[in-house]
């Protein structure tokens, strides 16, 4: 709340004095943020943690790290992460080697493929969740390769068990 | 981990500038009303308001760009028109057209290939220990 005086009294300063804002604008991040401003159509892929507040519309390649689509974020793309967590509106597929989770605020249309899932209650979800290995974005391979197993349970063996 | 993201959220939530981290790579087309800082790699078409524009050091941008003012710090290919003061490292490298208000040029900074258009409001010779 009482932060949002710091940004003002930068701006006041910027204007009268252009030398002043050169210490100010360069900064180093260990996070991205994406603000609830910016919209961005296109691919986008990193190497760190991100959050998203804005609105993205294309690819999100984001592998071994951790993504978050704030409250206010609208995200219109197949995402793939190590971990996914989920505030906001997602539209297409999210691949969560880790885990994928949905807050009571999430609106999510596509399939969620992940080791692990939390949905909490009052979150919208509509299509299906896939839990393979936790390399499951990485390809549907590994997917693929523990399928056998579990149909290899004998259907004799499983008829058996019904008789 | 959870606190660590909720204090994430909550710095985004207060106004805090965009941040394209050092690792990111985006391709495509950017809108954005807040502050924007850029770290990464950027490929494609930056349009921002009058808000403030900070290309890092190590940041490579290839795009036509549309911001309020500027501070370039790293390497830029494309057009760039800053509606009030756009200021140039000693560490940026310029290729394209450059319009500005005002413009402030550190001694140093590669404009080989740059057309500049604004009113050079201050060049400056940075200190030679400066980083």
């Amino acid at each position: 709340m009482f932060k949002k005086t710091q940004p003002e009294e930068k701006q006041a300063q910027a204007p009268t004095q252009p030398a002043a804002a050169d210490p100010v604008m360069v900064r180093t991040r260990s996070v991205s943020v994406i603000g609830p401003t910016l919209v961005f159509k296109g691919e986008l892929s990193a190497d760190e943690d991100l959050v998203i507040q804005g609105t993205i519309e294309g690819t999100i390649a984001h592998h071994k790290k951790n993504l978050t689509v704030g409250k206010e974020g609208r995200v219109k793309a197949d995402i793939n992460a190590a971990s996914v967590t989920i505030e906001g509106h997602v539209e297409g597929d999210i691949h969560g080697d880790d885990f994928v989770e949905l807050a009571k605020s999430a609106v999510v249309t596509g399939n969620i493929f992940c080791g692990r899932v939390k949905m909490a209650d009052g979150a919208t979800f509509n299509g299906s969740i896939e839990m393979g290995s936790p390399r499951t974005s990485q390809a549907k391979l590994s997917v693929a390769e523990d399928r056998p197993r579990e149909s290899s349970r004998d259907p004799a063996r499983t008829q058996n068990l019904g008789a | 981990m959870p606190d660590e993201m909720a204090e994430r959220m909550q710095r985004a939530a207060t106004g805090q500038p965009s941040c394209i981290g050092s690792t990111m790579v985006m391709k495509g087309d950017l809108s954005v009303d807040e502050d924007l800082i850029i770290e990464g790699c950027f490929d494609g078409k930056i349009t921002q308001g009058d808000q403030r524009l900070s290309i890092g050091e190590n940041a490579t941008v290839r795009a036509d760009i549309r911001t309020g003012s500027a501070v370039i710090a790293g390497f830029v290919e494309g057009n760039v028109y800053g509606s009030s003061t756009v200021v140039i490292k000693k560490t940026a490298r310029l290729h394209g057209a450059l319009t500005a208000e005002k413009l402030c040029l550190e001694s140093g900074a590669n404009l080989e290939d740059v057309v500049l258009s604004g009113n050079i409001a201050r060049i400056s010779t940075p200190p030679s220990r400066n980083r």
